[in-house]
């Protein structure tokens, strides 16, 4: 017969894709008969290794894709595209998991975001109104001592800076303040510049509308003209286009505008507030204080110069050629302060001073590694999920393999969900980036830095979130991954295996500590600052801040002359006190919290070779201190005729503080001792009062300085700040207030109207922004990880059942039971709480300058931080230790 | 470059395969193609090849298959034999000028 071999017949019946079979074993029959006929091999064996081939190869290539290039591995994206499907799948059949694991991400991610987007505004974002700022140059003169400090530079100087081979062009401006009045309305005070007519240029600034200076305008007959900022046009022009040509009094001088400045554009540095700019040459009439020979004198202007150099010059070679500069100044004026003193220093970029610079880069950086440990916490949370999850899915993830899924395939799988998770709290993180940004500053931070609101969300801050949360998801999926993919196929098919290996128990304990860990490092951290600005709040200042009124005004620039200054403030004085409400008042030069420096030195007059003490000093006029409510420890205050010598030196009766008596005479009971002072050199004065010691310029500095205070008749400075005790709501006497200024005269502004209480809290806005955001902060991370600790515990607890069911069967009580539960709970809070309180010592001795009023090893502090820590780490063991205690053993055990 | 223009491709062997099944016109099996390539060519290509080439042929819809009567020789089984499709057709056509085109401007560029 035409048949086949037994076992060939069954390969090609059986085995080969059923549309073949009939046809390979009659191809297979003919061939035979064919082969047989021209007396070759087809026997058994030809036969049957012959139809073992065929249908080998038939459903190998059965297996294979159609299309041959596609018999490489999917690519790439594909693969990518295929895992996220895959990770959207099972977020989706497990939402409240993939809800809770995204929002933990989304505050790590968001955090790190807000504080880098603050952080990335002010370090990287270019300035408005400034092109190409990285090729500018700063040029100030500093302090050779480093002390931080630098001279102003006068117009000659200038110009000599700016003759260097090395600068294409060079132009400064010189912060003052104006009064300006538009169209007759009241003035109002506004931050203006004297600038160089090439100012603009040199900023490579094009105006949107209208012009800037010209060199014509160097000239005083022609510089009466003003750029205003596109913020004064805004608020106070209401964007009229017909503003060009427009009139304005500055310090009751008419000038023109001719130019409105690029939007956002306040001064080439972000805290400027400029907005008004006029060409130096005007200052006659709009400054009639400064000196008549300010373009060609002396006077110090600058405090520094913004240069373009020439193409190909760098910033060395400036560097060297400001320093022969600087000889040459020495050498012309040997005995000049500032040529003894001094140095140029020159840095790339426009204006920022260093300074700010500093102080700034210190609070991100704190700012920074507190957002960063969030983040490692929020990591280690979700990992401590995904890590759950990666063995409630033992059985699937052991079915894949079974089905021939290698073990990094399952790796990339779980490390795609990770990357899922991760995607949405970016997305989520940069959506509430802007809001938790807000509450970041919730106030300006100082007055140098604007809310977050003005803060924008760049590429950078997308790509630094994108970065962080890929970072972050992929950090906190690789170890559960890793984990997870390692599954024994047999007893996890068997039996969707119920327990956990020991070794992953042990990692998820510690991740959980690690958690503990970082909120308690962040609650002493945050502790140790918010202890530190209520220590600042309680150092007694030794007067009320509460009830004191204070507002601000300046004559000068009114024209005011010495006489008619003085009868301003005596009539001001006098009209403050008649107010209702007001009890006291009086004014002074330097008010509190608001410093500004003077100096002088006294020794007793009795001992005239003594060295004489120096001494901030202060000018007040009579009732002043008694406006405060300071307390006099010998003597009495100035009277009206003192305080308001019409000779105006205040050279003949002084009040000193407590430090300054016991300095000088050992003893604060010195009223009626007579003084030597060294300005005036040996004119003699005589103490009047002694004051209990009161800090009014700073707090964190111990003890309070030697003080002495000289009567203020308010003609020298033409300024001043009056305060006034209330007796009335601040909003009642207010009102009256500015209506009083403005019967006494109406182009005199006042300012800065708040209460003295107002004034601390801008001093301390800094130490309480930083003590806020951390402890809101820690409080987060207190809450992920009594959240992470939960799931932790309710995840052992399910695994347990069957173990805690057979004690509750042996006969342990619900209570024993709980126990067992907390104590894991405990042992896990107590190991990550050592290693936080180890951090946070670490962290705190970083910051101790921030610190004040305790120190960074603060047993209090970090007694509460991981108390709370412990308190939420019982609540978080409620529920699962009650679940635990409720087994029911029958239902368990059956 | 996506995967549905690569659906169009031959491979060499599929071209002689189809090509062997064109010149036997109705009676194209798989005995019948392997000899028309040996006879043609003197390649002899494996029995399992050819029927590989052929079965992804068909699934790819360049060949169609209808079984002849059966006859004793085979032990009264049916040969299977193909036909090329329009597609299949198509496909060789395009197979061939695409070589055609490639040698043209191979040669051109040696000279």
């Amino acid at each position: 017969m035409a048949g086949l071999p037994r076992l060939a017949r069954w390969l090609v019946t059986r085995i080969v894709p059923a549309e073949w079979r009939d046809s390979v074993a009659g191809d297979l029959a003919e061939e035979r008969v064919r082969r047989k006929s021209q007396g070759q091999p087809a026997g058994l064996l030809w036969t049957t290794v012959t139809a073992a081939s065929i249908v080998y190869q038939l459903r190998r290539d059965r297996r294979k894709p159609l299309v041959a290039l596609q018999h490489t591995r999917p690519r790439f994206l594909d693969a990518m595209r295929f895992d996220l499907r895959q990770a959207l799948r099972a977020a989706m059949r497990h939402p409240s998991f993939a809800v809770i694991t995204v929002l933990t991400l989304t505050l790590g991610v968001g955090a790190n975001t807000a504080v880098f987007s603050l952080a990335n505004w002010l370090m990287f974002r270019p300035v408005p109104g400034v092109s190409r700022p990285d090729d500018l140059v700063t040029v100030r003169m500093e302090m050779k001592s480093g002390a931080g400090g630098w001279y102003f530079m006068s117009v000659p100087e200038m110009k000599r800076i700016a003759a260097l081979p090395g600068l294409a062009s060079a132009a400064a401006a010189s912060s003052t303040s104006f009064h300006l009045a538009l169209d007759g309305a009241p003035p109002m005070r506004v931050e203006g510049s004297l600038a160089t007519t090439n100012y603009f240029d040199v900023l490579g600034q094009r105006l949107p509308h209208g012009r800037a200076f010209t060199s014509a305008e160097d000239d005083p007959g022609f510089a009466s003209v003003a750029v205003v900022s596109d913020y004064l046009w805004r608020t106070s022009l209401n964007r009229d286009p017909a503003a060009i040509g427009r009139r304005l009094v500055l310090n009751g001088a008419t000038f023109q505008i001719i130019g409105i400045a690029a939007p956002d554009f306040r001064g080439p540095d972000r805290s400027g507030r400029t907005d008004i700019w006029v060409p130096i040459a005007s200052h006659r009439t709009s400054l009639p204080s400064y000196p008549a020979t300010l373009l060609t004198g002396d006077a110090s202007l600058f405090s520094s110069v913004l240069a373009r150099p020439r193409p190909g010059v760098a910033v060395d070679q400036i560097r060297d050629q400001l320093n022969g500069l600087f000889a040459t100044l020495a050498a012309e004026k040997p005995k000049s302060f500032k040529y003894t003193r001094g140095v140029f220093a020159v840095w790339a970029g426009p204006d920022v001073p260093r300074w700010q610079r500093e102080g700034l880069r210190q609070m991100f950086t704190l700012l920074l590694a507190v957002s960063g440990l969030l983040l490692l916490l929020t990591c280690a949370n979700v990992a401590t999920l995904l890590f759950t999850r990666a063995h409630e899915r033992h059985a699937e993830l052991a079915t894949r393999q079974a089905l021939g899924a290698s073990r990094a395939r399952i790796v990339r799988q779980l490390v795609a969900e990770g990357l899922l998770f991760g995607g949405v709290g970016a997305g989520l993180a940069l959506a509430g980036a802007a809001a938790m940004g807000q509450w970041i500053s919730g106030l300006v931070i100082s007055r140098s830095l604007p809310a977050m609101s003005d803060v924008p969300i760049d590429w950078r801050v997308f790509f630094f979130a994108a970065v962080v949360s890929v970072v972050a998801s992929v950090a906190a999926s690789i170890l559960p991954a890793l984990v997870g993919s390692r599954v024994r196929l047999s007893p996890a098919l068997a039996q969707g295996a119920r327990g956990q290996s020991a070794a992953g128990r042990r990692v998820r304990r510690v991740l959980t500590a690690l958690q503990v860990g970082v909120a308690v490092a962040l609650l002493s951290v945050g502790l140790l600052l918010v202890r530190s600005m209520i220590a600042r709040y309680q150092v007694p200042l030794g007067y009320d801040t509460r009830n004191v009124l204070a507002f601000s005004f300046d004559a000068t620039t009114q024209g005011y002359e010495r006489d008619r200054l003085r009868q301003l403030f005596g009539n001001t004085l006098d009209g403050l006190r008649q107010q209702p409400g007001v009890v006291q008042a009086g004014y002074a030069w330097s008010p509190p919290f608001r410093p500004i420096g003077a100096g002088n030195g006294y020794r007793p007059a009795d001992q005239p070779e003594s060295a004489p003490v120096s001494v901030d000093i202060n000018s007040i006029s009579d009732g002043f201190l008694p406006a405060l409510g300071v307390r006099f420890l010998d003597g009495r205050d100035f009277t009206a005729s003192e305080a308001r010598d019409p000779l105006d030196l205040g050279a003949r009766v002084v009040i000193v503080n407590d430090a300054l008596a016991r300095k000088l005479f050992g003893t604060p009971v010195v009223a009626g001792r007579r003084l030597l002072a060294t300005y005036p050199e040996g004119a003699q004065v005589t103490i009047v009062g002694v004051i209990a010691d009161i800090r009014e310029r700073q707090i964190d500095h111990e003890p309070v300085e030697p003080r002495a205070y000289t009567p203020f008749a308010g003609g020298a400075m033409g300024w001043g700040t009056m305060l006034a005790r209330l007796t009335a709501p601040v909003s009642m006497v207010a009102p009256r207030v500015r209506e009083m200024m403005r019967g006494l005269d109406p182009h005199v502004p006042i300012y800065d109207v708040e209460l003295v209480s107002e004034s601390v809290d801008r001093y301390l806005a800094e130490p309480r922004l930083l003590a806020r955001t951390i402890a809101g902060f820690a409080v987060l991370a207190a809450l992920v990880a009594g959240l992470g600790l939960y799931g932790v515990l309710a995840r052992g607890v399910e695994e347990r059942r069957k173990e805690l069911s057979i004690r509750a069967a042996l006969g342990a009580g619900p209570a024993a039971i709980g126990r067992l539960i907390s104590r894991e709970a405990l042992l896990v809070t107590f190991a990550g709480g050592a290693a936080g309180l180890g951090t946070a010592i670490w962290m705190a001795r970083l910051i101790q300058a921030r610190l004040f009023g305790v120190t960074p090893y603060d047993a209090a502090s970090m007694g509460i931080a991981f108390g709370i820590v412990v308190a939420v780490a019982l609540v978080s063991t409620l529920a699962p230790a009650r679940r635990a205690a409720r087994i029911d053993v029958v239902k368990e055990l059956r | 470059m996506s995967s549905f223009s690569e659906k169009g491709l031959l491979g060499e062997l599929e071209q002689l395969v189809m090509l062997a099944a064109m010149r036997l016109g109705g009676q194209a099996y798989a005995v019948a193609i392997r000899d028309e390539i040996e006879v043609q060519t003197g390649i002899s290509l494996g029995r399992g090849s050819v029927y590989v080439a052929l079965d992804r042929l068909d699934r790819k819809g360049f060949l169609e298959s209808e079984f002849s009567d059966p006859t004793p020789e085979r032990g009264g089984k049916a040969k299977r034999c193909f036909t090329l499709t329009a597609s299949g057709r198509r496909a060789l056509a395009r197979a061939d000028q695409a070589i055609a085109k490639m040698r043209q401007a191979a040669v051109k560029g040696e000279r």
